[in-house]
């Protein structure tokens, strides 16, 4: 418990003025570009990789070339001899980073809302053979986005022409026009319960392919934007996880250097990388979605999945190391 | 010691370079090293939003893309082509319709006169595109064109004037001399009967002067028998006009054609 407090504490000084310069980096750049866009990422960056780093450099073990590495291991307990009090110590102190980096960042994220994509009953094709296809929703709705695929037109080119109803109502005045392909249509509804959303082929030789995420109904209830941003930031914990896992794995047999520049790489793969969830949920705050409606569990697994994989590697080259 | 060596060199380049240069000569080699590393990053950011999100936000990422790389007119043009013209994701009324429209356009018409000063040698091109993006959303949107102040003919005309007169070549040139008509009825829509027959005038003598034997000949006859008509000077003479009604390319003067 003395490591966790030690290690939260020595993390916190450090991440503590990268989450300073972070919160005055995003709430500056917000109000000159009059969006959170891309900041927000390396806003979040900075303090992660702080505590990371803190943490790498204060635990003897996760390095090879420490003066007190042979003490600390004598002095402390198997399997991992302190170094998983020291991680958490540094997740701890990046979660109080994110948390204050949230609010800083809150009221420049647009407020979330609960996207859901609709289901497509049948085929989901529109085209000559299938002139109508229907999407079963059973929600409020304050707008409906829809980016289907353009395929191959079938004799000469004529933009596909298409009817929108919600139960049985048009909701367009005149067909809208598909001619590329992801091409987005946002139709405005009026928040009512729409029970399914129908389309009608009118005219137009370019059949469309609604995919799994081509409709996208649109929850007229809002969301806290705090909470929201909260809950994003915390997702960068992941990374965070699996880079400091990583560290523990190769503490036997890195030296200091090697070890942050591992943990750097892979906090960047992770995140500018996007092999993880944390870009996408960082992406979908910025773009007011409600991440609880957003599947994003999946990917959080997967990355859960590789630390453990890595803890498992560090417990198994601890037992290497033993003399 | 090495850290506060190394600190005073930067502190003493930057000062360098803004003391003999600007600011942006004191950016310019971190952006340039930056650069590489940055590109595929934006360019993916531009795609995930151009596929995920709406018009503007991939927008806002192009033009960061842009601000990495300075110079490029051809991007420049081709972004805010897209977002002027293909932006209007959401489905309105025709009212709102053309104010989305006529924003999405001062939008991109500020974002290219922003970028100007760093196209160099391109500027004349940026300008051309400038005046073309407004012609095109026009057309796209009718309704637009009695929300814009100036009208577009006389916007499009000053921004091909500049692009004239920042190194246009012979299609800029020719370009303005076939848009005249409209020039001309915008002016006569506003009213402005002196400076339509003035813009005539001045545009025949241009057409003598610009050693293109279609615009010096049958062009510039072309013009002249419409400032005829529209002077009113000497008899009336139907035939005229209604040869110059069916000439497709005085389509914008065939109301004031009497």
């Amino acid at each position: 418990m003395r490591t966790f407090h030690a290690a939260f504490v020595r993390c916190l000084a450090w991440a503590l003025p990268a989450t300073a310069l972070s919160c005055a980096a995003v709430v500056a750049t917000s109000f000159a570009t009059h969006s959170i866009g891309p900041w927000l990422h390396a806003a979040a960056f900075l303090p992660i990789a702080a505590s990371c780093f803190a943490a790498t450099a204060f635990w003897p073990l996760f390095a090879t070339d420490g003066d007190a590495r042979e003490w600390v291991r004598r002095a402390t307990r198997r399997p991992f001899h302190g170094l998983h009090h020291a991680a958490l110590g540094s997740l701890c102190a990046s979660a109080l980073c994110m948390l204050a980096l949230a609010i800083a960042a809150a009221p420049f994220v647009p407020t979330p809302r609960a996207h859901h994509a609709a289901q497509p009953i049948g085929r989901p094709i529109l085209d000559d053979a299938q002139t109508q296809l229907s999407f079963e929703v059973g929600a409020a709705c304050k707008e409906l986005r829809l980016r289907p695929i353009a395929m191959l037109p079938h004799g000469e080119l004529a933009p596909a022409r298409v009817d929108v109803a919600a139960d049985g109502t048009r909701i367009t005045n005149e067909p809208i026009s598909f001619d590329g392909t992801r091409q987005l249509v946002v139709l405005p509804l009026d928040g009512r319960r729409v029970q399914r959303i129908e389309l009608r082929l009118v005219r137009g030789t370019i059949p469309l392919l609604f995919d799994q995420h081509a409709a996208v109904v649109v929850s007229p209830d809002t969301e806290s934007s705090l909470l929201g941003c909260a809950m994003a930031l915390l997702v960068m914990l992941v990374p965070a996880c699996a880079a400091l896992a990583l560290a523990m794995a190769t503490g036997a047999i890195a030296a200091l250097p090697v070890q942050q520049a591992l943990v750097l790489t892979a906090l960047l793969v992770q995140t500018a990388g996007q092999a993880g969830p944390a870009d996408a949920a960082l992406t979908l705050c910025a773009r007011g979605h409600w991440l609880p409606t957003e599947g994003l569990l999946p990917s959080i697994s997967a990355s859960l999945l590789v630390t453990a994989g890595f803890v498992l590697a560090a417990m198994l080259t601890k037992k290497a190391a033993q003399p | 010691m090495r850290r506060i060596l190394l600190a005073a060199l930067l502190c003493a380049w930057v000062a360098g370079a803004i003391a003999f240069g600007s600011m942006d000569h004191a950016l310019r080699a971190p952006r340039d090293l930056v650069r590489p590393v940055a590109l595929p990053f934006l360019w993916r950011s531009l795609a995930d939003a151009a596929e995920r999100s709406d018009p503007a936000e991939a927008y806002q990422c192009a033009q960061r893309l842009l601000a990495a790389t300075p110079g490029w007119a051809d991007g420049h043009a081709v972004f805010a082509f897209r977002y002027a013209l293909l932006g209007g994701a959401t489905v309105l009324d025709p009212d709102a319709r053309a104010i989305a429209a006529k924003d999405r356009l001062l939008v991109a018409l500020a974002v290219m006169e922003d970028a100007r000063a760093s196209c160099g040698p391109k500027e004349a091109a940026l300008l051309a595109d400038m005046a073309w993006l407004v012609e095109l959303a026009v057309r796209n949107e009718p309704g637009i064109a009695p929300l814009l102040d100036p009208d577009p003919a006389i916007l499009a005309d000053r921004l091909l004037a500049e692009a004239e007169s920042h190194g246009g070549g012979r299609m800029v040139r020719e370009k303005r001399l076939y848009d005249v008509p409209r020039l001309c009825a915008a002016l006569l829509r506003a009213g402005d009967r002196r400076s339509a027959l003035a813009l005539l005038d001045e545009a025949a003598a241009r057409c003598a002067q610009s050693g293109i034997e279609e615009l010096a000949g049958e062009w510039r006859a072309t013009l002249l028998a419409t400032r005829t008509l529209l002077s009113g000077e000497g008899p009336a003479n139907p035939t005229l006009r209604d040869q110059q009604k069916a000439d497709p390319r005085l389509e914008a003067l065939a109301p004031f054609l009497r």
